[in-house]
């Protein structure tokens, strides 16, 4: 097979950038813009500050900024505009589980990156969980952060996860992240020229959900849960690192009524249904899969929630079996 | 290049391409109820995605010579594989679901013949296991797939499916292809090659096939501690390669759905990810016993879970993909074919010798234009 060379450049450190315009662009139901990358440093427990990349909401925040990036939230039907505001170099968007258009799906080697700003443009069909991220060098980008939840409720709003699926009352998004410190000093373009940079080599030392490090997610109201006896909790379960994921529930049952976006119970999905998950037994995610769980405590108590980082290829427990978090659900009468 | 045949990229890529042309034939030939298959096994020099040249192990058809043949057969089929060892070590065929120590060992320069029964309807990967999965991680591996009879793999309504008795759940699915308004066009077609993929998945440690050129002793028992994989393929293949290859990209028109056996050859856990269409998980495998089953509940996800010697076929349905505006379908401004990647989401698996991201294990899928004909 004879490779194209400019086709084959494209595959490294050569990606189109061109100031690109939404093709077939429609009028919005709803708009959202992230500015990114932007870096910031968190503390971890033992004293050391990572620096991380996020996106910025450029259309309301205004203090400091966070990391996971703020969600974007819309609802089925609607037609979305997300625009990129480069801050530096080229970045993409990948609206993880929306089936885009090609132009609209962030993927720079099919399409192009974003040296300025670009408006990506879908109509969600399935309210459930997804993300977002950059899509360019992503073994380093999204490693470094560049990422948020992309929540998609039904017509009718929050309270229920799809038409004619669960409602719920209280809503946790968790997004499991590990954290390798030694590719924090790396460049955007590293490796991409087909220098080696060591991306092929991942040992991560911090264990994170959504922002943050264990054990503090034993504590900060950012992850543990409140709720009160006969609630119907949902819990948004992202696996946004690198790691095997087994994550368990201890002392509550838990149903998976979504995949990936996509419902469980769904009459017009005969071929599905939901997966219960008996209390303490783990469940096993890999990276980039969403899980929704439905959780209903009937007893006050804490709960406390289990997640083990394993390694994909020796399958043990990552950092010699600390690439652990816990949390907690707390439940009261 | 002494004895050892150079397997140079353009090289490897046209035989990858030649898959189809042998898929035909043998889809052909399984039809009957012996199948005779000779494979040489063999050493060989391969070029990886950056040009880096590794020693390398493959079985081979010595006809077509192509590596790392796909084999297909039919149920029930009695297949007598005729093996020579070229290599300076004794070796063992291996196939998925069966004991590793099944077959017998096949002294360097010898040459054995063995038969079996082929295995239920389902995908297979026939590997070697004289020393664990060493042989495998060098290239020792390749797909084998069993199909229905004619006749048999139908759901009550008469539908083709790729499983003996098929469950409730795949027969719903596969009936409502080309019926129902979630997937207007067709149904599956396995009588056409291009709606049939394999998705073989591997990694190279180059420390590793070094090892085993200059036939240093090498700790196949210790050997998660210290492998440490530099390229990643899919059917052998990296990057803009395998993202081109005909054996790994499916392209059709909206509403041509292709069934995809993704195999996992190495010893890494991996994420696949697909954008433009979810797809749907046929079948899972038995993590003890690795024998792959029906599915009675199936997920339609966009990210799967492939461990090591794992195969799950999943069908990628070609639909319009969901979240392009129903206003803007088909699109005007922006031209067909619409592109779209599968890879790993453990995004190591995309780098190539620690870097030159996406030449791992990734490769893409082709909507060619809306249905045909409306």
């Amino acid at each position: 097979m004879a490779r194209d060379p400019i086709a084959f450049d494209a595959f490294g450190c050569n990606v189109a950038k061109p100031d690109m315009q939404t093709p077939d662009k429609l009028t919005p139901n709803i708009r959202f813009e992230r500015q990114g990358p932007r870096e910031l440093d968190i503390m971890m427990p033992d004293g050391n500050k990572v620096r991380f990349w996020t996106f910025r909401d450029k259309l309301a925040d205004s203090g400091a900024d966070v990391w996971p990036a703020k969600p974007i939230r819309c609802r089925q039907g609607q037609i979305v505009h997300s625009t990129l505001h480069a801050q530096k170099n080229t970045h993409t968007i990948h609206h993880h589980g929306m089936n885009s258009s090609t132009y609209n799906d962030g993927v720079g080697h099919v399409s192009f990156e974003v040296s300025g700003s670009y408006t990506y443009q879908f109509q969600p069909s399935h309210a459930g969980t997804y993300f977002y991220h950059c899509h360019k060098n992503t073994v380093l980008h999204f490693e470094m952060g560049m990422y948020g939840f992309l929540i998609v409720d039904p017509p009718t709003g929050p309270g229920r996860l799809y038409e004619g699926g669960p409602q719920y009352d209280v809503e946790a998004m968790w997004a499991f992240d590990d954290v390798d410190p030694t590719w924090r000093s790396l460049d955007h373009q590293a490796g991409l020229c087909g220098d080696d940079a060591g991306l092929n080599i991942f040992r991560p030392k911090y264990f994170m959900i959504s922002g943050v490090p264990n054990p503090k997610t034993k504590t900060d109201p950012r992850v543990v849960i409140n709720a009160k006896v006969g609630q119907r909790i949902l819990i948004r379960h992202l696996n946004a690192s690198y790691s095997i994921l087994n994550t368990r529930i201890m002392g509550l049952d838990a149903t998976i009524y979504a995949a990936d976006g996509r419902p469980l119970s769904h009459p017009n999905f005969p071929w599905s249904k939901p997966i219960f998950v008996p209390a303490g037994t783990a469940f096993e995610s890999t990276a980039a899969a969403r899980r929704d769980l439905i959780v209903v405590p009937t007893a006050p108590g804490v709960y406390p929630v289990i997640a083990e980082f394993r390694d994909w290829i020796t399958g043990e427990i990552q950092d010699s079996g600390n690439g652990v978090c816990e949390t907690f659900i707390n439940v009261t009468a | 290049m002494d004895r050892r045949e150079f397997i140079a990229y353009g090289s490897a890529a046209a035989l990858a391409a030649g898959v189809i042309k042998s898929q035909l034939e043998q889809v052909a030939e399984a039809q009957t109820a012996t199948v005779s298959l000779e494979l040489h096994i063999e050493e060989i020099y391969e070029e990886m995605i950056d040009g880096e040249v590794l020693f390398a192990l493959a079985y081979r058809d010595p006809v077509t010579r192509l590596i790392r043949p796909p084999i297909f057969v039919t149920e029930g089929a009695t297949i007598k594989l005729k093996l020579v060892n070229k290599t300076r070590k004794p070796r063992r065929f291996a196939l998925t679901s069966r004991p590793d120590d099944k077959f017998p060992v096949v002294e360097p320069g010898a040459t054995r013949n063995i038969q079996f029964l082929a295995p239920n309807p389902g995908s297979y990967i026939y590997h070697e296991t004289t020393e664990g999965a060493l042989g495998r991680l060098a290239g020792l591996y390749g797909p084998l797939v069993v199909m229905p009879a004619e006749g048999n793999g139908r759901t009550a309504a008469g539908v083709r499916t790729p499983y003996l008795n098929p469950t409730p759940a795949q027969s719903a699915l596969f009936d409502a292809l080309g019926t129902s308004t979630r997937f207007p066009g067709e149904p599956w077609r396995p009588e056409l090659p291009e709606r049939s993929k394999i998705w073989m998945f591997s990694e190279t440690d180059p420390e590793l096939n070094q090892r085993l050129e200059r036939n240093v002793a090498t700790g196949w028992t210790t050997l998660k501690s210290w492998f440490k994989p530099r390229y990643f393929s899919l059917n052998g293949l990296s990057g803009y390669d395998s993202s081109h290859d005909e054996s790994c990209c499916p392209e059709g028109y909206e509403g041509e759905p292709v069934l995809i056996r993704c195999m996992n050859a190495g010893i890494a856990t991996h994420g696949p990810h697909i954008h433009g269409n979810h797809v749907y998980c046929l079948s899972e495998v038995d993590p003890v016993t690795l024998t792959q089953y029906k599915c009675k509940n199936i997920l339609e996800v966009d990210t799967w879970m492939m461990k090591p010697l794992w195969r799950k076929d999943m069908l990628l349905p070609f639909i319009k993909p969901d979240e392009i505006p129903a206003a803007a379908w088909p699109p005007k401004q922006e031209p067909f074919p619409l592109f779209y990647p599968m890879h790993c989401h453990i995004e190591m698996s995309q780098t190539a010798g620690g870097g030159s991201y996406p030449q791992g294990m990734v490769t893409h899928w082709e909507m060619l234009g809306p249905r045909r004909g409306v």
